[in-house]
């Protein structure tokens, strides 16, 4: 029981990371239309963040929690500004390039400025530690990041229900030059999208440093690539598609890994990818593609 | 010239494929002549790039889909001949536990090219029969999964291809000479699909899917095409490293790779061949002098330091200046020989003589 | 109030519309007519800032000229898209607070929208109910419900009566002659001339991008001249 409940959290656990990356994602995909891969560097960013704030002697986690999902934030309506908006109207594949031309960007400028080796950075790590709960042992980083994402999701619901922003962000997703009749500005709603993408980002990166303990300049790109084929899994630019496919993924992963060998572990990534690709080629709209979701894109 | 570039057809790809390899035979020859030795092994890089980089054009430039998995053929060709070409003794050390006899077997390259060129024929088939089907980001995120499943399995098939560490011991016979004749048979090759009904259908069907398909353009099929000749041009890629080089190891050719050349492309103008030229040559030479930057040089006395990073830091400037500014890339549409052909339209005097 | 100017709107090599004036007074009710690919379109996308065009374009002798869309908007003008453009996935309430988006707080929000449930009833009804799944007629009222919600002085409708059978179109047009009489300036762009005349001042005939017919709606309603100009003769 024990650790069939382990194993339940943990797929949970990785299905929340990659749910709040993928919602990000989706987010600005279903509004316009951009596959932003440079959505890990925002990662990278909010860790690095961290990583200066111990640096200048500042060490209390809960403020440097703060201050790195702050700085990811920035970073991704810095993004959209100096990067995206100026390519916002062309074709899929060159916003695809631009984003790739930003991530090459801020990797290489850590790689340069700071280190091309991981660095340590501890400050999360009280999170790794076990706590009981009605008789059970279960990590508290893997109850707070499930719970953390829950309460996320919920409050996005309650905002793109309930205030005209995200009323608007849902109308865009359909339909942006008729948002625009209403009077409200395109650039104001594209950045408030990247804003929220950031803050997702923010606090999962958060959760990835107190896992691994360090930071290094490519560390956002696995989970980026996993949060990306959540998407496709949950149907691209479906907001309810993404935390879906999160999730998923999660416990495919998990599944997979309980399913193998021990020697052919290290072929998990081959597997989740060949089912990935197979539900791709089957079903290529995505589980919820096809149904009428908070910011489905007609096309 | 002015005969030759009136001339109408497939001969007018070929004397374009021809044009768009001049500068590099040119540059090469200057290299074999003047240049010291570390200096052509830098221009052999050079024309394994632009051969990576022709493959990719193949099937990202006229299908317009984003290829993530073209270095995927790349490390496939240069692993295949690698386990055909390698002497026993050397294998003994590297791979002595290789499934169905591979670990004593010695091929002459001529062959072992052939059945590697014929083997990554099959695999881009199967997985081509897959993508070309899908449309639009799905297929994008398909190639991006064979690169990941392929790498995958380069990485914990030991037995096979050595793992995480390096694969040696390969016999290194090619030179400089031989590879300028791959890379102009390949630019021609290029230039002749781009320029084919079946180019031409696939270019239509990447602006306009409904309009080509409903005009009756089996439009998977035209993918698959390109899909396959792409592969076997990387795949010959891989070859022509490894048989240089005489050392493989599958994490050379994972992402940075995959972007570096995509950067190549997208600089240079994917929709066309002499793209593939101009910009496969500009990042190339830009990284090496960037390189030399970041070892830290001393310049003017002054001892600069160490700043890795550097040229990653500018090839990502230049995709998103390029992006932003130009996102046809530095040829746009138009190939050398078009430009050729415009510049003599223009010159004042020769309009009579026109054929 | 509204005062156009040599308006030239060109896409590629195609022009769309070619040198056109008119005006519009306040507190009147103009017709732009004409049969498909006239430019009637072109014109109010120019008028919103979704076309470029060259020539001048005036609001309240405000030069447009360099304004998005959005401050388009916030200067007064509103727009009911052709083919009504209704948020699909949102409620017929969700499509009206979006439409007062301009206004500061809660009591205005709430004021706009009993004066539309007031104009049209039937939205009232469904004020909870998806907009996707509307009939035309209904979809048609929640967007130009949508448009008033922000107070215009200028209300601009394209094409209002559009895949409507013609007893919505009557109700439709009903309601647009209410809000005349209410005050509010008009801009009907229409094919369906005979219901756009019945309730405009004047009108302008549109014809290869060019004004091809002008004067009273009442004369034009009376006289054939008009069948002449959507024929092109």
């Amino acid at each position: 029981m024990d650790y069939a409940l382990q194993q339940f959290l943990n797929a949970a656990s990785f299905g929340a990371e990659y749910a709040l990356i993928a919602l990000g994602l989706a987010i600005v995909f279903s509004l316009m239309g951009l596959v932003n891969f440079a959505h890990g560097e925002i990662i990278a960013i909010a860790s690095y963040a961290a990583f200066f704030l111990i640096l200048v002697g500042i060490d209390n986690p809960a403020v440097v929690a703060l201050v790195a999902i702050a700085a990811s934030v920035l970073g991704a309506i810095l993004f959209e500004r100096v990067a995206f908006r100026p390519v916002r109207h062309a074709p899929v594949a060159t916003g695809l390039l631009t984003a790739f031309g930003v991530s090459i960007v801020v990797q290489n400028a850590f790689l340069l400025f700071v280190s091309p080796r991981p660095r340590p950075l501890p400050v999360f790590g009280g999170l790794n530690r076990t706590v009981e709960l009605g008789g059970l042992k279960v990590q508290l980083l893997q109850l707070l990041e499930i719970g953390v994402t829950l309460a996320a999701i919920s409050a996005l619901l309650v905002f793109l229900r309930r205030s005209t922003l995200g009323l608007a962000m849902r109308a865009a997703a359909r339909d942006f030059n008729t948002v625009r009749l209403m009077g409200l500005r395109a650039n104001r709603v594209i950045a408030t999208a990247f804003a929220i993408s950031g803050l997702l980002a923010g606090i999962a990166a958060v959760f990835i440093v107190a896992r691994r303990g360090s930071i290094e300049p490519d560390m956002g790109f696995m989970p980026v690539l996993k949060a990306f084929v959540a998407c496709v899994i949950g149907g691209f630019g479906s907001l309810g598609g993404a935390v879906l496919g999160g999730f998923v993924l999660g416990f495919v992963e998990v599944g997979i890994l309980l399913v193998l060998p021990q020697s052919m572990g290290g072929l998990k990534d081959a597997v989740v990818f060949s089912l990935i690709a197979l539900l791709l080629v089957a079903r290529p709209q995505g589980i919820l593609g096809s149904r009428v979701e908070l910011g489905d894109k007609e096309r | 010239m002015t005969r030759l570039l009136a001339l109408d057809g497939w001969r007018r790809s070929v004397i374009g494929g021809l044009i768009a390899a001049l500068p590099v035979v040119g540059v090469c020859v200057l290299v074999l002549l003047f240049a010291p030795a570390y200096v052509e092994r830098l221009a052999y890089a050079g024309l394994v790039a632009i051969v990576v980089v022709a493959g990719l054009q193949v099937f990202t430039g006229n299908a317009l889909i984003v290829n993530f998995g073209h270095t995927v053929w790349v490390a496939l060709g240069a692993y295949f001949v690698a386990i055909l070409t390698t002497p026993p003794a050397m294998k003994a050390l590297i791979i002595p536990d290789a499934p169905w006899g591979l670990a004593t077997l010695q091929l002459h390259p001529l062959p072992a090219v052939v059945i590697a060129l014929f083997a990554v024929l099959a695999l881009a088939t199967l997985t081509g029969l897959v993508i070309s089907r899908v449309s639009g980001i799905g297929a994008d995120i398909l190639t991006l999964c064979l690169q990941i499943i392929v790498h995958s399995v380069l990485i914990h098939w030991t037995d096979l291809f050595k793992g995480n560490t390096a694969f040696f011991g390969v016999p290194q016979f090619m030179t400089l000479p031989w590879a300028l004749l791959i890379v102009t048979v390949v630019l021609v090759l290029a230039r002749l699909f781009r320029d084919s009904p079946w180019g031409v259908q696939l270019r239509a069907s990447s602006e306009n899917l409904l309009a080509a398909r409903s005009m009756g353009v089996n439009v998977a099929r035209r993918r698959l095409a390109a899909w396959v000749l792409g592969a076997l041009i990387s795949a010959t890629a891989g070859m022509m490293y490894v048989f240089f080089i005489g050392t493989i190891s599958a994490k050379s050719f994972y992402f940075s790779y995959v972007f570096l050349t995509i950067a190549m492309l997208i600089l240079g103008g994917m929709r066309t061949v002499s793209g593939v030229v101009v910009g496969t040559a500009i990042i190339q030479i830009g990284i090496e002098l960037i390189r030399m930057l970041e070892n830290g040089p001393v310049m003017l006395g002054l001892q600069l330091p160490q700043m890795f990073g550097l040229s990653g830091l500018v090839l990502g400037v230049v995709i998103v200046l390029c992006m932003v500014l130009r996102p046809s890339g530095v040829m746009g549409t138009r190939e050398f020989d078009d430009l050729l052909r415009m510049w003599l339209a223009r010159r004042p005097g020769r309009n009579g003589d026109r054929p | 109030m509204l005062e156009i100017d040599c308006l030239t709107v060109r896409y590629g090599p195609i022009t769309a519309v070619r040198d056109l004036s008119l005006g519009v007074k306040s507190g009147e009710a103009v017709a732009l007519l004409g049969p498909n690919g006239a430019g009637k379109s072109s014109t109010l996308l120019a008028i919103m800032g979704l076309a470029a065009g060259m020539g001048r374009i005036a609001f309240d002798g405000r030069n447009l000229t360099g304004l998005s869309t959005e401050d388009r908007v916030r200067l007064g003008i509103a727009l009911v898209p052709e083919g009504r453009r209704v948020f699909a996935n949102l409620t017929v309430a969700e499509n009206l607070t979006l439409g007062g988006a301009l206004l500061s707080g809660r009591a205005a929000r709430d004021a706009a929208t009993d004066q539309v449930f007031v104009l049209f009833p039937k939205l009232a009804e469904r004020r909870a109910q998806v907009a996707g799944t509307l009939s035309g007629g209904e979809q048609q009222m929640l967007a130009i419900g949508r448009a008033l919600m922000a107070g215009p002085r200028l209300l601009i409708l394209d094409e209002p009566s559009l895949g409507l059978a013609p007893l919505i179109v009557a109700q439709i047009f009903d309601r647009i002659a209410a809000l005349k009489a209410s005050g509010l300036t008009l801009l009907i762009v229409e094919q369906n001339a005979t219901q756009a005349l019945r309730v405009a001042d004047r009108a302008f005939v549109l014809a290869n991008g060019q004004i091809a017919l002008a004067g009273n709606a009442a004369d034009l309603l009376a006289t054939g001249n008009l069948a002449a100009a959507y024929l092109g003769a």
